[in-house]
């Protein structure tokens, strides 16, 4: 895919198992697209760049700015390192106006193999966009919100294109599309703790099922086979 | 439990008897103490039972409901077609007294192509739990108005917009729930939905080959027999 970049993030925090499994299905989904993959550790993976500020929300956009300052191509799509997505999700493109975010989306606890529908909440890790627009999207954040002076308010720091009213910035177009095959997300127990009472990892495990549920989908197979690969 | 209840069964008979037999066991266990009017071609042996003449058509669905409905004393309806498997909790939903409330815990289960669930964000009569009275008035003025039947592309669920308004109906509510447990409406050759008998019906955005509480896709499909 020549017209497409993905800009992967990590915080290299996943188990070994998992990554170099994550690695393998997002390089056969994405072919020869050219990566610019943000870590905290040096990494193999297309143009890397090494993340130069603590974990926070903020810290996501402001290092997908940094990545998406060096996008040569028209589309740029997001890879999280938790997120295995189908090659079909990077065909899509929306157009040169809109934020697109793929709503077919399984979510799935590394702590109970089951594969559930939490919601049909547009989430960052699904984002295509027209590079042009999500740089001139990230910029205008950053010029009112710089990071390291004034970084957005945490409730306000959400997806691109749908917070900008929120952030009492310029409103943008957005859509969703959906793939045949889903995209998995996991929920595991190496997040980033910025509030140990409210993400404690003991919390984290009450969180419930969606309502639709299933132990093996198409393409993923069973939510076991998943799960296994975070639980060393 | 569930003595405020009556289930509506809707059959024409035309099932594979294997499964015929499958689904009524399932339902008897997931519905406790309500009572049952069937609605069939041919007699049954299924609570009260009345039989069906008219031409199968998505309207006469409708009228065999009111029909049905009409006979009821329980307060609430919960609608059980021959082509679902349900489950107890469904059965235990109750909706307030203004609303048609539809399970969304429902997958599809498809009888050709590779053995899938499939899950679309969409209302079907037969996940239907109604007050009687809300239920009876709606298809009263329902067939008030289309006395020979409603058009066929028109026809559809209780309280959902797009039917009301097609159809020219007062706009009633329809809520969805959930259950822990889903349902599952197999779509099959043998009903009356032309885009299933032709197999050109599509499977919902979710899909799965293995769900909890019904198993596998390839083996469940095997009781349509």
């Amino acid at each position: 895919m020549k017209d497409l970049t993905i800009i992967f993030l990590t915080n290299n925090r996943l188990p070994e198992k998992w990554v170099k499994f994550h690695k393998e299905k997002l390089l056969e989904a994405i072919g020869d697209t050219q990566i610019i993959s943000l870590s905290r550790k040096p990494l193999d993976l297309g143009i890397n760049i090494l993340q130069d500020q603590p974990p926070s929300k903020s810290n996501i956009f402001y290092q997908m700015l940094r990545g998406m300052r060096l996008v040569k191509t028209p589309y740029v799509a997001i890879a999280e390192d938790d997120v295995v997505y189908p090659k079909e999700h990077f065909e899509f493109r929306p157009p040169e106006d809109t934020f697109a975010y793929n709503y077919n989306r399984w979510s799935l606890y590394t702590w109970n193999p089951v594969y559930s529908l939490k919601n049909w909440i547009k989430t960052g890790a699904v984002m295509i966009a027209p590079t042009k627009l999500a740089l001139e999207v990230l910029e205008e954040r950053f010029a009112k919100y710089p990071h390291d002076t004034k970084p957005m308010p945490v409730g306000m720091c959400g997806e691109l294109g749908i917070f900008e009213a929120k952030l009492g910035l310029t409103p943008r177009k957005v859509m969703d599309f959906k793939t045949e095959i889903a995209v998995v997300q996991l929920d595991h127990d190496y997040f980033t703790v910025h509030d140990p009472k409210k993400e404690s990892i003991e919390r984290r495990h009450t969180k419930e099922l969606g309502y639709v549920r299933a132990l093996s989908i198409p393409y993923w197979g069973d939510a076991k086979t998943l799960t296994d690969l975070f639980n060393e | 439990m569930n003595e405020d209840l009556t289930i509506i069964y809707l059959t024409l008979n035309n099932l594979p008897k294997g499964w015929q037999e499958y689904q009524i066991e399932v339902l008897k266990k997931c519905i406790g103490n309500a009572p049952i009017i069937s609605v069939s071609r041919l007699p049954m042996d299924l609570g009260i039972n009345l039989i069906q003449t008219e031409e199968p058509s998505p309207s006469n669905v409708y009228r065999q409901m009111l029909r049905a409905a009409k006979i009821a004393t329980t307060k609430y309806i919960g609608i059980a077609e021959d082509d679902t498997l349900y489950c107890p909790d469904h059965f235990r939903h109750r909706p307030r007294d203004d609303e048609f409330a539809y399970n969304l815990s429902h997958w599809s289960l498809f009888t050709w192509g590779v053995p899938t669930y499939g899950w679309r964000n969409r209302k079907g009569n037969y996940s239907m739990i109604a007050p009687r009275k809300l239920l009876i008035e709606a298809l009263e003025e329902r067939f008030e108005k289309y006395p020979e039947g409603t058009p066929p592309d028109l026809t559809g669920e209780l309280g959902r917009v797009k039917v009301d308004s097609y159809l020219g109906l007062t706009q009633r509510k329809a809520v969805d729930f959930y259950t822990n447990n889903p349902i599952i409406n197999v779509n099959h050759e043998l009903g009356l939905d032309d885009r299933a008998r032709r197999h050109q019906k599509t499977l919902g955005t979710l899909r799965a080959y293995d769900i909890p509480g019904w198993g596998k896709a390839a083996d469940l499909v095997l009781k349509f027999k």
